[in-house]
């Protein structure tokens, strides 16, 4: 039986709080697999002069049944909120499980 | 390969008797032969690359080059010359939409049906892109 | 003139229908045809190279299990549809790899068919480019052994 490296490239895992919607990942990807939805809120602190505005993420969708694993998304993103991972025991039994949203991406757990 | 000679020369016109030329010179083995859509100057470029193996040992090449009119490209086959063209040439025919004359049997190669537009002219849209927004074009 | 689709091709590649046994599950026993179109079918020998499967006694029971590895062109679609027609009931296919699963990075191209599941049934989708061998062991076992 075969060990599998730390490092293998089975997934790329999520890590929403780092994540700041700026869709940098998605305007790279190659292969057009990754689907971000996002709004905007204003946040008041005291002192301040103005309201702050930030980003708020609403939806993470990695499509793996097109995900080509080339990993240009980990590299751009400017927070680390993507990471590989070894993980490679996810099939699905229609294409429409291979669409993993924020929650199944997070539990491919930290890096 | 060490000859390679870089950008082709002058035109080889007309084609069938410039390739047979060389041919005739002992550049008998077919490397390469495929085109190149010029859209902006209205041409397909048809472009060629024969070697020959000298007694002495080693080998020689020589690129040539031809240009065809984009709205109704017509090239003469070489494959009474060069029989390993004939697989090329249906490339061509069926990639760019060339019509290949005195070509012994023009089905597609790699296709099912001879698509149109031509898949590789380079205004052909990929329909798969037309239909599918891109996803970073969001906010 | 020849005709196209006769299934001649993809039917005699995946003619010969091998027994495995999945090692970390000595239960299973699969009867696997491997129709493998492009590099992903490395990852399927990788899997026997790698003793995650290993030749076994035919079974009685069981499914046999196309496993699609590979680039589905629109011209090679009709013996993929051969292939599997010619697997005799009771029958599983599973698709190995991004390409078989949706087009993978060829999804925008002239040529490929936007994943195997637009002409034949399947079960079982394997994420990767190329999935891991042991992704097929998964998937296999998935198959084979209710969740």
């Amino acid at each position: 039986m075969s060990e599998i490296p730390h490092q293998a490239r089975g997934a790329i895992a999520l890590d929403a709080a780092a994540c700041t919607s700026c869709m940098l990942c998605v305007k790279e990807c190659p292969d057009w697999c990754i689907h971000i939805e996002s709004h905007n809120e204003e946040v008041s602190e005291p002192g301040a002069r103005r309201p702050r505005s930030v980003a708020v993420l609403d939806s993470f969708t990695i499509d793996w049944g097109l995900c080509m694993y080339c990993g240009i998304c980990v590299e751009v993103c400017p927070f680390d909120a993507l990471h590989w991972v070894p993980e490679h025991d996810y099939p699905a039994p229609d294409a429409q499980g291979l669409r993993h949203g924020i929650a199944r991406l997070e539990e491919f757990g930290p890096s | 390969m060490s000859g390679v000679t870089g950008p082709p020369g002058p035109l080889w016109e007309p084609w069938a008797d410039a390739v047979a030329q060389r041919v005739a010179a002992g550049f008998d083995r077919l490397d390469l032969l495929t085109a190149v859509d010029r859209p902006a100057s209205g041409e397909i470029e048809i472009v060629i690359h024969l070697v020959r193996r000298p007694e002495a040992g080693g080998l020689e090449d020589v690129w040539g080059h031809t240009l065809l009119d984009r709205a109704a490209p017509m090239l003469e086959s070489v494959t009474g010359l060069l029989p390993a063209a004939a697989w090329h040439e249906r490339e061509i025919h069926e990639m760019f939409g060339v019509q290949v004359s005195g070509h012994p049997d023009l089905r597609p190669l790699l296709l099912l049906d001879v698509a149109s537009p031509p898949p590789l002219r380079k205004d052909t849209p990929l329909v798969a892109r037309v239909d599918t927004p891109w996803p970073g074009a969001r906010r | 003139m020849p005709t196209r689709g006769t299934g001649d091709y993809a039917a005699g590649m995946a003619r010969e229908q091998r027994v495995y046994a999945v090692v970390s599950h000595p239960e299973v026993r699969v009867h696997v045809r491997d129709l493998g179109l492009a590099c992903c079918a490395v990852e399927f020998a990788s899997a026997i190279g790698r003793g995650l499967l290993v030749p076994a006694e035919p079974s009685t029971s069981g499914a046999a299990v196309l496993v699609v590895s590979g680039t589905v062109t629109d011209a090679l679609a009709p013996e993929v549809i051969a292939a599997w027609e010619a697997l005799p009931e009771p029958k599983a296919a599973v698709s190995f790899g991004a390409c078989s699963n949706s087009g993978g990075p060829y999804w925008d191209s002239y040529s490929v068919t936007k994943g195997v599941d637009r002409v034949i049934p399947v079960s079982t989708y394997v994420p990767g480019c190329p999935p891991r061998p042991e992704a097929l062991v998964d998937a296999l076992v998935a198959l084979v052994v209710p969740a």
